[in-house]
């Protein structure tokens, strides 16, 4: 069991190896112990260790900074070229000013959904009345070959584009 | 854009700590978001270096890298109320901003092949130059990575930032940072073979 948590934890250290370099302190300051001893126990890993820090050396020397006077400089155009801005709105307004602003925000709101619903066109409730009739006085036609009822006018018809169909059964 | 001139501004701004005890970057946010210019001076003064050496690797002036920076900081100015503590820590956040200016300025130009370098010194002794050489190699192998694991690279190698930090940086998990700085390494291991001190 303890060999087994020795080869899993030994996977891990290379994990560290492989993404964070040789250098301990790049590590995860959770695992660092616990590697650190790892590698103690193992000479591949020492290698491995090895290897690593030889890219950290190398990548160390591209590391730049800004020189000291460069940065003073950049530093106060930014200050100078900062743009104006309100201050943050729970610094600027008392709470006291902002309950009405508030209560007359939603009083806004509600008046303007009621004039939405007195002003907004009724929907239509269906066809026609009769159109569904007429429908279904030819539908029956059409099963039972007795001829369409006398009230049943072409126009009736017309709104299920059937004018032909009866024109054809005529 | 209007400039500065708002003296009220820091009037009503959350104080920063008193002198003597160091605000940390959350507690400077806080003043920033407050209007608090002294706040924001010392956030400045503590990153700026950093942001700027950052914004430097992807583009190919010093004076783009600076526009870069002054945008960075000109954003943290006025959106620092944005900032909110249990998302991201706030060197995260200020990197996260850069890094997106970077993106979109690396958009909107060529992008980087590390083909040539003004930065290589022309008349410098031989050691010095063997050196700026093996500098310049390895300028362009790292720039040569995806830009994903170059990022990552970057953020942890030479920006300082943790494992946590930089994955948040980059919206990403700490295990799919992890992934992008092995391949990030193994790469560049063998880009870099013939250079001295690396070996498979």
């Amino acid at each position: 069991m303890i060999e087994h948590h020795n080869i899993v934890f030994e996977a891990r250290v290379r994990e560290l190896l492989e993404a964070y370099g040789g250098s301990p302190e790049a590590w995860p300051a959770h695992e660092r112990e616990a590697a650190l001893g790892c590698i103690a126990r193992s000479k591949t890993l020492q290698k491995l260790q090895q290897e690593a820090a030889a890219l950290d050396e190398l990548l160390a020397e591209d590391r730049g900074r800004g020189s000291g006077q460069a940065c003073e400089d950049l530093a106060a155009r930014i200050v100078s070229g900062l743009p104006a801005r309100q201050p943050a709105r729970s610094a600027a307004r008392p709470g006291w000013l902002r309950a009405p602003a508030l209560a007359a925000g939603i009083a806004g709101v509600a008046v303007l959904v009621l004039a939405f619903v007195l002003r907004a066109p009724q929907e239509p409730a269906g066809p026609e009345p009769g159109a569904f009739d007429a429908f279904e006085h030819w539908a029956w036609s059409d099963v039972t070959d007795e001829p369409l009822p006398a009230a049943t006018k072409s126009e009736d018809l017309d709104f299920m584009g059937l004018v032909e169909l009866e024109t054809e059964g005529a | 854009m209007s400039k500065k001139p708002d003296p009220a501004r820091t009037a009503a701004a959350p104080e920063v700590p008193a002198i003597g005890k160091e605000p940390d970057d959350a507690e400077l946010l806080a003043g920033i978001a407050g209007g608090d210019e002294r706040a924001f001076r010392l956030f400045l003064g503590r990153h700026l270096s950093a942001i700027l050496a950052f914004a430097r690797r992807y583009v190919r002036t010093h004076a783009d890298a600076e526009d870069i920076a002054q945008e960075a900081f000109t954003r943290v100015w006025l959106n620092a109320g944005r900032w909110q503590a249990g998302q991201a820590p706030p060197r995260s956040w200020l990197h996260r901003i850069a890094y997106h200016l970077c993106i979109d300025e690396l958009r909107r130009s060529q992008p980087l092949t590390g083909a040539s370098d003004h930065r290589v010194a022309e008349h410098t002794p031989e050691s010095a130059l063997v050196h700026e050489a093996c500098q310049q190699r390895v300028r362009q192998a790292v720039r040569s990575l995806p830009e994903r694991q170059r990022t990552a690279l970057w953020l942890c190698a030479y920006q300082g930032l943790s494992n946590k930090e930089a994955a948040a940086t980059l919206q990403t998990s700490v295990e799919a940072l992890e992934s992008l700085l092995a391949r990030a390494r193994r790469t560049l291991r063998e880009k870099l073979q013939a250079v001295e001190g690396i070996k498979r």
